[in-house]
């Protein structure tokens, strides 16, 4: 009897200690739900992060706004602080003890309407109907990034071509190759002369 | 006796002229990110598909492809009309912007319409995969897509070191293939290096009996790895005749410099 409760005392130690092992880093993510963010906080390997503390701070003040703590499946949940309208963005901290921290930054305004102008030829954008004046900000900028990406489509393609014109290894190779081969030649008459 | 030397000559000419400019060159599909790995601070990647000569930067035509998909947490999302024609030096490639919305390991994959070789004699189809992680999630890594034939990571395949060693096992239908030839590309996209002959172009290494490969991956940037294996199965060409298939399990996996904070 003892014996067995000193092994299932020896697991329980085993596994505890092993838990929160320091190559488990711990992450945290963010989202929103209408006005609602929730947050899933795991360790690396998929592990959830139980009873870890989360703390949500003001990301211009830096001041507390509140803080919790994460459930058996490392999920916690807040209403986004509406009564202060100054707050555009939130930092999500979890900590889940022994020194594993990490924070997510939430902003208010979903950044996912930038448009990622990426491509070198596909840079003549279709032409939309134009905002009407006054623009705001976002606009603004939209309408610079899309003139200053036509006026440079041009230069790009001329840079892009550039780069294919330059000789590659390829032909510094041939080129070789045919030089030898021409010296090898060369090398075979004059044998033949003598 | 006379003729000899003669002829030594002439075959060193003909020696020279043709294999120092025979152009070694290995196909590979390729799906490159313009970030590797999705953080919070870039949620939204530039991928680009192109059929291309990794090393020398040199690209071919690549007509629509047949699917494009990426799969994350068992799920499969279809993304081949948000494809966009673009050129990539002169030629035909294709691209799309990302944006990942959860944390996840994503599996990037393209199934090329066949490319039709004349120099080879055969076509071509390489189902090509480029796996990146989004907000620390590193799990499904390893999960086989399903592919006709595909690479497996045994090495988590983002988050190393150049001078690390990737290890991979190849499928072929899902059975481990054996004996087969993995080549190996580094993308060179501003022709930064130069290789000292053209072996080191594309290199070589074999799958052992259970179809696992190691290769060390010497310098930071996207390397490539390409199982070939001949298709059990031939389609026409453009002429309309049967000709053999040569099957590509492609891989993309990046491998960051030590110096670097960031992505």
């Amino acid at each position: 009897m003892q014996a067995r409760t000193l092994i299932t005392a020896l697991v329980f130690a085993i596994f505890l200690s092993a838990h929160p092992c320091l190559a488990h880093k711990v992450r945290i993510f963010a989202w929103n739900e209408g006005d609602t963010i929730h947050t899933e906080s795991k360790f690396s390997g998929g592990k959830p992060a139980q009873h870890a503390t989360i703390t949500v701070i003001d990301s211009n003040t830096g001041s507390e706004l509140l803080n919790g703590e994460t459930d058996a499946q490392g999920l916690f949940q807040f209403p986004f602080p509406d009564s202060d309208t100054t707050i555009k963005a939130l930092d999500i901290i979890v900590n889940s003890g022994d020194g594993h921290k990490n924070s997510w930054h939430f902003e208010r305004e979903p950044s996912s309407e930038k448009q990622i102008i990426s491509t070198v030829e596909n840079s003549v954008p279709e032409p939309q109907s134009l905002p009407t004046p006054p623009y705001n900000e976002e606009q603004l900028t939209r309408l610079m990034e899309r003139v200053l990406e036509e006026k440079l489509a041009p230069i790009r393609r001329q840079l892009a071509e550039n780069e294919e014109r330059s000789p590659g290894i390829q032909d510094i190779l041939g080129g070789v190759g045919y030089i030898l081969g021409l010296a090898g030649i060369a090398a075979y008459m004059k044998s033949k002369k003598r | 006796m006379k003729v000899f030397p003669q002829l030594n000559h002439l075959a060193l000419a003909l020696v020279f002229c043709f294999v120092v400019s025979a152009p070694v060159q290995a196909h590979f599909g390729m799906i490159i990110s313009d970030y590797p790995i999705i953080s919070q601070e870039n949620k939204e990647a530039a991928l680009t598909l192109s059929f291309a000569h990794p090393f020398e930067n040199h690209t071919m035509e690549l007509v629509k492809p047949k699917t494009f998909f990426v799969v994350v947490n068992g799920e499969q999302q279809d993304l081949t009309g948000t494809l966009k024609e673009i050129q990539l030096n002169n030629h035909k490639a294709w691209s799309t912007s990302f944006s990942f919305q959860r944390p996840g390991v994503y599996q990037f994959i393209m199934e090329p319409q066949p490319y039709w070789e004349p120099s080879e004699d055969l076509s071509i189809i390489h189902y090509t995969k480029t796996i990146i992680p989004a907000y620390g999630d590193d799990e499904g890594w390893d999960t086989p897509a399903g592919l006709p034939t595909e690479i497996i990571p045994l090495l988590r395949p983002f988050g190393n070191y150049a001078g690390n060693s990737f290890t991979g096992q190849v499928l072929v239908k899902g059975i481990p293939a054996a004996n087969a030839e993995v080549e190996v590309e580094y993308y060179n996209p501003a022709n930064t290096y130069k290789a000292p002959t053209d072996y080191h172009v594309t290199q070589l290494v074999k799958t052992d009996a259970n179809g696992v490969f190691s290769f060390t991956c010497p310098l930071a940037g996207w390397w490539g790895f390409a199982a070939l294996t001949e298709a059990d199965y031939t389609i026409k060409n453009p002429q309309g005749e049967e000709k053999g298939v040569e099957l590509g399990a492609v891989l993309w996996t990046y491998f960051h410099s030590i110096d670097q904070t960031t992505n």
